[in-house]
C-alpha cells in the first residue's frame, strides 16, 4: 500500500500536463463515439487520470478511495451496457429478422455515424470554453491545469448529458460531470464525510442510470 | 432524538418492507402505519419532552449530536416532517388499490428516510448533499425512460452551487470586507433551487416526468422532494437573512415566478395527456409559490405555507384519479369516470379555480398582488385559465362510462370520492387546513 502511495505521488508530479492531454482523449472516447464499450474504456481512463489530477489538491489516500469508486462504477456501467446488448439482441432474435450492425464486426469500426462530425465540434467547444473560462475565471485552490480539467470535466459532462438519447448516456455525462466537481471541491472542502457523500452519490446515480436503461429496455 | 428515532424506524421498515414485498398490500399497509405514526408523533410530542433512558436524560427535539453532526428538531423542522410524514401516509393508503409496483413502499420509505435527514443535519450543505441521495434513490420509483433521466440532470446540476457557496461563506466569516462573495453565494444558492424547483427555464424535467411515469411515484417526487425543497429554502432564508435582503432577490423572483406561470398555463391549453397537464399543473402552482416568496415579511410566509399544504392534496387526489384512469401516458384513455372526477377536482386545485382547495390560498395572493400589480394578477388568471382549457379538452373522453363492462363501486371508487370531497370541502371551509 505504501509503495503504491508512493508511486501515485510521484506520477503525480511529473504527469499533469500529459494527464491532461489523456483526459482530452478519453473525454473525446466518452463523447464522439456511440460503442458502449469504446465509452467505457473512456470512462475508465477518465476515472483514472482525474485521480492522477486528484494527488495535486488532496491527500493520496483519499484519492486511492475516489479510484475504488471509479472501479466500481465502471463495472457498473460497463455489466449494464453489456446487459442491454443482450437484451436488444435478443430482441431481434424473437424477431427472427438479425440487422445488420447488431453483431460486433470490426469493419464496422470503422464506420462513422452521421453524428460524429457533431459531437466532435461539440468536444472542441468544450475544450474552447474550459480553456478561456479558465484563464478569465480562474478556480481558486486549484493549479492551473486541474482548473483546466474541471472546466473541461464540466463542460463535456454537460454536453454529453444533453446530447444523450439513453438514461445511461445521460448517467455517464452526469458522472464526468461530477467528476470535474469532485476534482474542485476537494481543494476547497478537505473534509472526509463530504468526499464521502460525494462519493455516494456518484454511486447512486451509476446505479440509477443503469436502472433507468434496463427497465427502458426490457 | 425524534427525529433520529423517525429515520431509524423509516429505514428499518423499508428494508422490512423490501422483504415483504410479495405481499404489496401487507408491505403498504405498514409503510402507512409507521408513516402516520410518525406524522402524528411529531406534530403532538412536544419537543421538550425528555425522556430518561439508560441512566441518561434523552430530549425529543432541540440539537441532538450524531456522527460529529448536528440534527436539529426546530418548530420549522417539525412542521416540515409532519408534512413529509402525513403526505407519506397517504401515498401508501392509496398505492394499496392504485399502484401494481412491488418496490413502492420500500423505496418510498427509503426515501422519505433520508428526506427527513435533509430536512434536520446541519449544516446545510449536508442536507443538500443527502437530498441529492434521496432523489438518485426516488428514481428506483419510475418506469425508465427519458423522463427519470432529466429529472436527475437537473438535480446533479444543482449539486455544486449550494456546496461552493458555502465555501464562499466561510470566506466571507474570515474576509468581511468582500461582499462581491456574498453576491457569488447568493447567484449560486439561487440557480441551484431555480432548478431543483424546475422554474422557466429549467422546467423540460417537470412535465418529462410526469408524461410517461406512474402517477402515484411523480407524486411523491413533486410532494416529498418538492416539499423537501421549499422548506430547505426557507431554512437557507432563515439561517442566511441577507439572501432575502438583496435589492434583486424580489424582482428576480417575480421574474421567475411569472414567467413559469404564464409558460406553465400556455403549455397546459395543449392536448398531450393527462400525465403532462399534471406537470403544468405542478409549474403553475410553483411559480405561485415564488411569488409568495417573493413578496417576503409575514404575509408571504403564511401564504407559502398555506400554498404548500393545499398544492399537495391538489398534487395527491390528481394522481390518485389519473392512476385510476390508467392514462398516465396520454394516448390510450382508461374508463374511469369517479378517476376522472377526482384528477379535476385535483387539477382545479392547482390552478386555484373555486371552490377548490387550492383558491382558499390563491385568492390571499391575488388579493396581495392586486393593488400594486393589477395586469400581474390578470395574467397569472388567464395562465390559470390555460389548465382548464387543457382539462376541458382532456375530460370529456376519460368521463365516458364504459358501458360494455359494467361495475359496482368499488373501494377505489370511495378512496377518490373522499379526495374530491376534500379537494372541495375543503376549498369551502379552508379554516380546517390553512388560516388557523
Amino acid at each position: 500500500m505504501e509503495r503504491f502511495l508512493q508511486w501515485i505521488e510521484r506520477i503525480s508530479a511529473l504527469a499533469a500536463p500529459p494527464a491532461v492531454v489523456v483526459l482530452v482523449m478519453a473525454l473525446g472516447l466518452v463523447l464522439v463515439t456511440r460503442r458502449w464499450l469504446f465509452r467505457l474504456v473512456g470512462m475508465a481512463l477518465v476515472y483514472f487520470f482525474v485521480g492522477v489530477l486528484h494527488t495535486q489538491v488532496i491527500r493520496p489516500e483519499v484519492v486511492l478511495v475516489k479510484l475504488l469508486i471509479g472501479v466500481v462504477v465502471c463495472l457498473a456501467l460497463g455489466v449494464t451496457g453489456q446487459a442491454v446488448g443482450g437484451i436488444e439482441a435478443t430482441k431481434v432474435n424473437n424477431s427472427g429478422k438479425p440487422e445488420k450492425g447488431v453483431r460486433f464486426r470490426w469493419r464496422n469500426l470503422l464506420r462513422w455515424r452521421e453524428d460524429v462530425p457533431l459531437r466532435t465540434f461539440a468536444l472542441f467547444a468544450a475544450l474552447l470554453i474550459a480553456y478561456a473560462g479558465s484563464l478569465r475565471f480562474p478556480l481558486p485552490q486549484v493549479p492551473f491545469l486541474v482548473g483546466l480539467s474541471c472546466y473541461l470535466l464540466a463542460m463535456v459532462g454537460l454536453f454529453l448529458a444533453g446530447m444523450a438519447e439513453t438514461p445511461l448516456g445521460v448517467g455517464m455525462g452526469l458522472l464526468v460531470f461530477l467528476n470535474g466537481f469532485d476534482l474542485f471541491f476537494g481543494a476547497l472542502e478537505p473534509s472526509l464525510v463530504v468526499a464521502g457523500l460525494l462519493g455516494l452519490i456518484q454511486f447512486l446515480v451509476t446505479f440509477a442510470a443503469a436502472y433507468l436503461t434496463l427497465a427502458r429496455a426490457e | 432524538m425524534l427525529a433520529l428515532i423517525g429515520i431509524g424506524l423509516l429505514s428499518l421498515t423499508s428494508v422490512l418492507t423490501y422483504f415483504l414485498r410479495r405481499w404489496r398490500r401487507m408491505s403498504l399497509l405498514l409503510a402507512a402505519i409507521v408513516s402516520t405514526a410518525l406524522g402524528f408523533g411529531i406534530a403532538l410530542i412536544p419537543p421538550d419532552l425528555t425522556l430518561m433512558f439508560g441512566g441518561q436524560e434523552w430530549s425529543l427535539g432541540g440539537t441532538v449530536t450524531f456522527l460529529g453532526r448536528s440534527v436539529v428538531l426546530g418548530p420549522g423542522a417539525q412542521v416540515g416532517l409532519t408534512f413529509l410524514f402525513l403526505i407519506g401516509a397517504a401515498l401508501f393508503l392509496l398505492a394499496w388499490p392504485l399502484e401494481s409496483g412491488e418496490l413502492f413502499a420500500p423505496v418510498g420509505l427509503g426515501v422519505l428516510a433520508l428526506l427527513t435527514a435533509a430536512l434536520v443535519v446541519r449544516p446545510l450543505v449536508y442536507a443538500v448533499l443527502i437530498l441529492e441521495l434521496a432523489v438518485a434513490f426516488s428514481v428506483l420509483l419510475l418506469r425508465g425512460g427519458m423522463g427519470g433521466a432529466r429529472y436527475l440532470t437537473f438535480f446533479v446540476l444543482a449539486l455544486p452551487g449550494p456546496l461552493v457557496a458555502h465555501w464562499l461563506l466561510d470566506m466571507y466569516a474570515l474576509t468581511p470586507d468582500q461582499t462581491g462573495l456574498l453576491n457569488t453565494a447568493s447567484v449560486l444558492i439561487g440557480f441551484s433551487f431555480a432548478l431543483m424547483l424546475g422554474l422557466v427555464p429549467f422546467h423540460p424535467w417537470v412535465p418529462a416526468l410526469a408524461r410517461r411515469e406512474s402517477p402515484l411515484s411523480v407524486a411523491l417526487i413533486f410532494s416529498a422532494v418538492g416539499g423537501t425543497v421549499w422548506f430547505l429554502l426557507l431554512d437557507y432564508l432563515q439561517t442566511y437573512p441577507w439572501l432575502g435582503r438583496s435589492p434583486y432577490w424580489s424582482s428576480a423572483l417575480t421574474a421567475l415566478g411569472v414567467g413559469t406561470v404564464v409558460v406553465g398555463g400556455l403549455l397546459g391549453t395543449t392536448r398531450r395527456g393527462w400525465g403532462a397537464l399534471l406537470g403544468y399543473a405542478v409549474m403553475v402552482d410553483t411559480g405561485m409559490l415564488v411569488l409568495a416568496l417573493g413578496r417576503g415579511g409575514a404575509v408571504g410566509l403564511e401564504l407559502e405555507r398555506a400554498m404548500m399544504l393545499t398544492r399537495a392534496w391538489g398534487v395527491l387526489t390528481m394522481a390518485a384519479g389519473l392512476s385510476a384512469v390508467g392514462a398516465a401516458g396520454g394516448a390510450e384513455h382508461g374508463r374511469s369516470p369517479w378517476g376522472a372526477v377526482a384528477a379535476a377536482a385535483g387539477l382545479l386545485s392547482l390552478a386555484g379555480f373555486p371552490p377548490t382547495v387550492g383558491f382558499a390560498s390563491r385568492w390571499g395572493l391575488y388579493r396581495l398582488l392586486f393593488p400594486e400589480q393589477p395586469l400581474m394578477v390578470l395574467a397569472l388568471l388567464l395562465a390559470s385559465a390555460g389548465l382548464v382549457v387543457g382539462l376541458l379538452r382532456m375530460l370529456p373522453h376519460a368521463l365516458m362510462p364504459d358501458l360494455s363492462r359494467p361495475r359496482a363501486l368499488l373501494a377505489v371508487d370511495l378512496l377518490l370520492l373522499l379526495a374530491t370531497v376534500g379537494a372541495i370541502g375543503l376549498g369551502v371551509f379552508p379554516q380546517f387546513l390553512i388560516y388557523r
